[in-house]
């Protein structure tokens, strides 16, 4: 997948005034693999919608987003599938991690699935991110910053062309993130994919080419 | 193993409890009704080893006047087709008697000598259920099979044998015994060799099959057929009150009638079928108990099965747990109510083999184990489908 398209595409429940201002909402925009993006904004301008959008979570906007040349309204369960294993990677900010799991559990659901890195591979991001001790840790014991370190490790467990953080770092202090960044970005080199961060307007420590206002 | 220990969170093992109970007590209740109704059917139905049960045999009263040959005891034209005529006679069939004499005796180690004069009649041999090899005659055998009653064996092993002295003979003893059979009539003389081929309750006579009757009397006898004296009829069910109520009427007497049995067994039968409608309901029940129980769960557990799938696993990987779950659980039901069936016809079995001697308990389990396999795989496919369908509805 080299390309997404956005035609035109605007949340069904924002009206035509409320996103006047915005780069994206309503325009003609086209992300490609390779490239950084930052897209920030502030609260309730839906960065999290449209990141729900291009991950196929949810279809309420009008417009239309294209694949390369398909368009993604129509996806079926084995599209969609095949898009989340393979071809895009998204930090939630809810995390959508496994309570009932450990921390290296709930990367390994999701390595088991792609089989994307080794056993030891994952265990080295653990111990890059600071949080090697609490690899065996339920889940439920962590606090939100390490949940977040942990939810951008299972993001990394999989082949993609375009990587969505969607505000990754909110619960991390500079070091911290400063060390999330270079993973990711060393990550993101390596697959050659697009970067696309959603922020308030921090830019955390990544090189951008394009910075978008939402 | 770690999407079950996701999904197992919310798991409720009371009710996958209640699940394998009301499952269990469903499933043992049909398996039981089934193999039980299989094992006492031989019960219900007649003991003459030859003879269907839907017979009856019908023959008229001796009274004074038939003796001074003013009542006749045969049966008239008329009288027959009116029999006929009745809503419950499927089949009629006639005795044939023998015209010509008749001496059998017997030679043994153990009994010395003896002989004794004797009669033959036959009746048609699709009435005779004797296995179709070990009742044919034809002109060239020199064998005859015949069939005794059965009181004349009980005769001799608890009154003769007893009082002189002599052994007790068991049926397969003496069909073992070969008889010499001396036939004469018309001035001629012939000897068979005969060996006993059933015994009978119902029919107080010695039957030979009817190809060697006939022939018989065409070449030893010496009187003219005359009307049937005993009329074989065959009814759709035996325990018909009809029946009992015409021949009495007509004041006809019915050999060892077995109206009440026939009635015993219909009586079972309506047990029975009222014991598997429980069973199929508290089997339903259980069903719909699981069913509920899964939606439940699956739907406590929404959240995660919506995060797998943003992960991008599939719909069938989720539900897979779900339904190796409720598979293992349906199948342990299955095993364990077959068990016990199986534990309770021992018991049974033994009480039945004691109450009813001779009674031949050829029934297996293999139908019933078949029923429950059928009922087993009716259970998991609504179970695996209807899984599918509620974690489709919650991808959605």
């Amino acid at each position: 997948m080299k390309t997404i398209k956005l035609n035109t595409v605007k949340p069904n429940i924002f009206s035509e005034s409320e996103v006047s201002g915005s780069e994206i909402w309503y325009k003609n925009i086209c992300f490609e693999k390779g490239n950084a993006y930052l897209i920030f904004s502030e609260s309730g301008k839906g960065k999290s919608s449209l990141f729900d959008f291009i991950y196929c979570r949810r279809n309420d906007y009008s417009g239309e987003i294209v694949f390369d040349e398909k368009n993604v309204r129509q996806f079926n369960a084995v599209q969609k599938r095949e898009l989340r294993s393979k071809h895009i990677s998204l930090v939630f900010q809810g995390f959508r991690l496994f309570s009932e799991l450990t921390a290296i559990e709930n990367v390994e659901i999701k390595n088991r699935l792609t089989n994307y890195k080794t056993k030891k591979q994952i265990v080295e991001m653990f111990e890059k991110m600071d949080i090697s001790a609490k690899i065996n840790t339920p889940l439920s014991l962590l606090s939100f910053g390490q949940k977040q370190r942990v939810a951008i490790i299972r993001s990394l467990c999989q082949p993609f062309d375009f990587l969505l953080l969607d505000e990754a770092f909110s619960h991390l202090d500079e070091t911290n993130y400063s060390i999330a960044c270079s993973l990711i970005a060393d990550e993101v080199k390596n697959q050659n994919a697009a970067l696309m961060v959603a922020s308030l307007g921090e830019p955390y420590k990544f090189k951008y080419n394009y910075k978008i206002l939402l | 193993m770690l999407m079950w220990k996701l999904l197992k969170k919310n798991l409720s093992l009371p009710q996958l409890a209640g699940y394998v109970f009301a499952g269990f007590a469903g499933l043992s209740i049909i398996l039981f009704g089934i193999q039980f109704y299989a094992d006492t059917k031989p019960l219900y139905s007649s003991n003459d080893s030859f003879l269907n049960p839907d017979f009856l045999v019908i023959n008229k009263k001796v009274s004074t006047l038939s003796t001074l040959s003013l009542s006749p005891t045969t049966f008239s034209e008329k009288e027959i087709a009116d029999i006929r005529k009745q809503d419950f006679v499927k089949k009629t069939g006639f005795f044939t008697s023998s015209k010509f004499g008749i001496r059998a005796s017997v030679s043994s180690s153990t009994f010395g000598r003896f002989y004794t004069e004797m009669f033959f009649e036959s009746v048609p041999d699709d009435f005779i259920d004797v296995q179709s090899e070990d009742w044919t005659w034809s002109s060239e055998q020199n064998f005859i099979p015949i069939i005794i009653p059965r009181t004349y064996l009980t005769l001799y092993n608890f009154g003769f044998a007893h009082s002189q002295g002599l052994p007790q003979i068991s049926e397969n003893l003496i069909e073992k015994i070969k008889l010499t059979v001396t036939v004469y009539g018309n001035g001629k003389t012939k000897n068979f060799d005969a060996h006993i081929a059933g015994f009978s309750d119902k029919l107080n006579t010695m039957l030979a099959p009817e190809s060697f009757l006939k022939w018989a009397n065409a070449e030893f006898g010496n009187e003219a057929t005359s009307q049937p004296s005993r009329i074989l009829v065959e009814t759709y069910n035996p325990g018909d009150p009809l029946i009992a109520k015409y021949f009495g009427e007509k004041n006809y007497e019915i050999a060892d009638y077995r109206g009440n049995t026939g009635k015993a067994a219909y009586f079972m039968r309506l047990v029975i079928i009222t014991v598997l409608t429980i069973g199929l309901i508290i089997t339903l029940l259980a069903i719909s108990l699981m069913l509920l129980s899964i939606s439940l769960l699956i739907y406590k557990n929404k959240e995660k099965i919506e995060n797998l799938i943003l992960l991008g696993y599939s719909r069938s990987v989720i539900a897979k747990p779900y339904q190796i779950l409720s598979l293992s659980l349906s199948v342990f039901i299955f095993l364990l109510a077959f068990a016990v069936v199986l534990i309770f016809r021992n018991l049974y079995i033994q009480k039945i083999s004691v109450l009813f001697d001779n009674a031949k308990i050829d029934s297996n389990i293999i139908f019933t184990f078949a029923a429950g396999f059928i009922i087993l795989f009716i259970i998991c496919l609504i179970n695996v489908l209807w899984i599918r369908k509620k974690v489709n509805e919650t991808a959605k």
